[in-house]
């Protein structure tokens, strides 16, 4: 089949992955087949430059899927400008993300899967890279660091998971993977998938707890990912619901002794979600018109009050092990607004070997 | 797949200077062990301690090439002993506080397999965890050129851009050829003595990638930065100060050396760098001058 050109960068875009010549990259042995979803909803300001920070990777035997929820501001457009490259994609009304990533998967034929989030994007050989790092042992899960970077955080910071991150005992206390660097073998998703369709924010925590109690993770030491902060980032908008999630699946998989000591706290966590089951109420509507009116102010003042704290447990509160499982660092005296910028910090345009070419 | 030979790699000796610094010197030896760097020398000078270092050493007794516990005469004369036993093509040393990164051996290993005229290697990505902050910050410096070294006597003070000892490796022949000493004589800038022995001979080369973490808490030696920086200064004043040229002549001569095919280090200005390359799979030398990106 005759491909047209690769779309030219938009305008004034320079950098990964604008004005990137990929090469093919081969190795010693047959690259196995990845399989990428893009779950999208109205994110059109930031698709493209995910799209392309994937089908630049030069890797060739690729499997793209963007699976769009129906958005309406322009993102189907940018996807039929893509459509030769992708293994298919949709755009129709679904319950959520997890909902469309399941989708993607359901029509994934790759041994390896991964999906990034519409507004996330790869970095330069990526996928070669963290393929690179399954070959070298018998690991079904593998992960790499991950820059974030935006407007929130002008200095980008690379969070870098340590060798023992993959692991069930503190995975189900802290979630310290970062999901747009991580790959798993199809195996795992058909034991444990599909991905929990009742939880919106932290399904990705859910599944890597399930996986880390049966497979054994590999950690690439490259720079996979730039993750973007933005105001409408689904992880720092969603307070109060992510909050909730977060304490419940940190609930649902809290070794026992620890949940002895914190079961004098369940009574208060009901408390709260019932406060917020008032919402729901036929008051809820003269609720919501006040709380157009006072949009600083919020929907429910007293849960607001108990948000950081909540947050906080609900994050880090019960484990005491960030310091020799996640590094970060921050970039000091280099601001980046663009992803190759805020690569550009930390080496990620040259690829940090994970594990040499004599090893393949 | 084939089964990776220890012939393949270029044999790094790091020495680790130690003295009473017990909560920090596990997590050193770790970063240092956890990367399985195929043929690593590792060797520990311990300044007789007295806390618990001398029990933690013991647990990693296997995977060093030598270990002792005696009195010395300070860091440097630790480290010079320890360079003394060592046997490796490529030499470094890791204070007891600081980290390497998981990547770095096998980074450093290939750059210098890659590359054999190479003398000297640093990064450009400096970091360094001040005591204020949460976690290290990575300052990007390119400019590593010979002229900006010796330039900056009297500037020390002002502009505090030193190499990152830490994240800094060299080959054996150039330490032999530059005397095979530390000096032992300073008690802060000895290895700012080495640097400038070394940059007499070539100018380092940079890798964009971080390499080392330089953890700064208030006990430490180099905290006290204005000793270091006196006696750094004193160093430089040893050396002639390179002929002052207007900050746009210089630039306006890499305008034009950009075109020329040269090999030569004009005016002290090569600041060269390496560069991986995936679809190449192989590292790259890039000829670069100050402010040349």
């Amino acid at each position: 089949m005759q491909h047209p050109p690769f779309p030219p960068p938009l305008t004034g875009k320079t950098g990964w992955p604008w004005d990137f010549k990929p090469e093919k990259v081969s190795a010693g042995f047959d690259l196995p087949r990845v399989t990428i979803v893009t779950p999208s909803y109205n994110q059109a300001e930031y698709l493209e430059e995910t799209i392309r920070s994937v089908l630049l990777q030069g890797y060739p035997n690729l499997e793209y899927f963007v699976i769009d929820g129906g958005s309406i501001d322009g993102s189907v457009k940018i996807i039929k400008k893509y459509e030769p490259w992708l293994a298919g994609w949709v755009s129709e009304k679904d319950n959520g993300q997890s909902n469309a990533i399941n989708k993607g998967f359901s029509r994934a034929t790759g041994e390896w899967l991964g999906w990034l989030n519409s507004d996330d994007c790869l970095a330069p050989y990526a996928l070669y890279n963290l393929i690179r790092t399954t070959q070298s042992g018998q690991s079904d899960f593998v992960f790499g660091s991950c820059v974030q970077f935006g407007v929130s955080r002008p200095y980008p910071r690379l969070k870098m998971p340590g060798p023992s991150v993959f692991n069930y005992e503190v995975l189900r206390l802290i979630d310290l993977l970062e999901q747009p660097a991580t790959l798993w073998n199809h195996r795992l998703f058909r034991k444990h998938g599909p991905l929990a369709e009742d939880l919106h924010y932290a399904f990705d925590w859910d599944f890597f707890i399930k996986c880390a109690l049966s497979a054994k993770g590999a950690r690439c030491a490259s720079v996979i990912a730039a993750y973007r902060l933005h105001s409408i980032n689904k992880s720092i908008s969603g307070d109060l619901k992510r909050s909730k999630e977060l304490i419940g699946i940190s609930l649902r998989y809290l070794p026992n002794d620890i949940r002895k000591r914190f079961v004098f706290l369940l009574p208060l966590l009901w408390f709260l979600i019932y406060v917020q089951s008032f919402q729901k109420s036929p008051h809820a509507v003269l609720r919501k018109i006040s709380s157009l009116l006072r949009p600083s102010l919020g929907n429910c003042k007293f849960l607001r009050l108990f948000k950081l704290p909540l947050e906080l447990w609900a994050t880090h509160g019960l484990a005491d092990c960030i310091g020799e499982n996640l590094i970060t660092i921050q970039s000091a005296n280099r601001t980046a607004a663009t992803v190759s910028d805020a690569l550009g910090c930390f080496g990620g345009e040259t690829v940090l070997p994970a594990n040499s070419r004599r090893n393949l | 797949m084939t089964k990776t030979k220890n012939a393949d790699w270029p044999k790094i000796s790091v020495i680790t200077p130690s003295f009473n610094q017990g909560r920090f010197l596990e997590k050193t030896i770790l970063s240092i062990l956890d990367q399985e760097y195929p043929n690593l020398e590792y060797i520990i000078m311990d300044g007789g301690s007295t806390d618990d270092s001398i029990s933690t050493i013991r647990k990693y007794e296997s995977h060093l090439a030598y270990w002792e516990s005696m009195p010395d005469g300070g860091q440097y004369d630790a480290i010079q002993k320890g360079f003394n036993r060592s046997s490796g093509e490529i030499m470094a040393y890791l204070n007891s506080d600081d980290l390497y990164f998981p990547w770095t051996l096998r980074v450093v290993g290939e750059i210098f397999a890659a590359f054999p005229e190479m003398e000297w290697l640093t990064t450009s990505c400096v970091s360094a965890t001040p005591p204020e902050a949460q976690f290290p910050l990575v300052f990007n410096r390119s400019n590593r050129s010979r002229r900006r070294f010796f330039e900056t006597r009297g500037k020390l003070l002002r502009q505090r851009d030193f190499l990152q000892q830490e994240s800094t490796f060299w080959r054996r022949s150039l330490w032999e050829k530059t005397g095979s000493r530390l000096d032992t004589d300073l008690k802060y800038a000895g290895d700012f003595e080495l640097w400038s022995r070394f940059y007499e001979h070539t100018s380092p080369v940079t890798v964009h990638i971080p390499l080392a973490m330089f953890r700064i808490h208030n006990e430490q030696k180099t905290a006290s930065l204005d000793k270091y920086i006196s006696e750094a200064e004193k160093v430089l004043s040893r050396y002639p100060c390179p002929f002052w040229l207007p900050t746009l002549f210089i630039r306006f001569l890499n305008r034009i050396y950009c075109f020329v095919p040269f090999d030569a280090n004009w005016f002290g200005m090569r600041s060269d760098c390496v560069e991986y390359r995936v679809h190449e799979a192989d590292w790259v030398y890039k000829k670069k001058l100050e402010w040349q990106d």
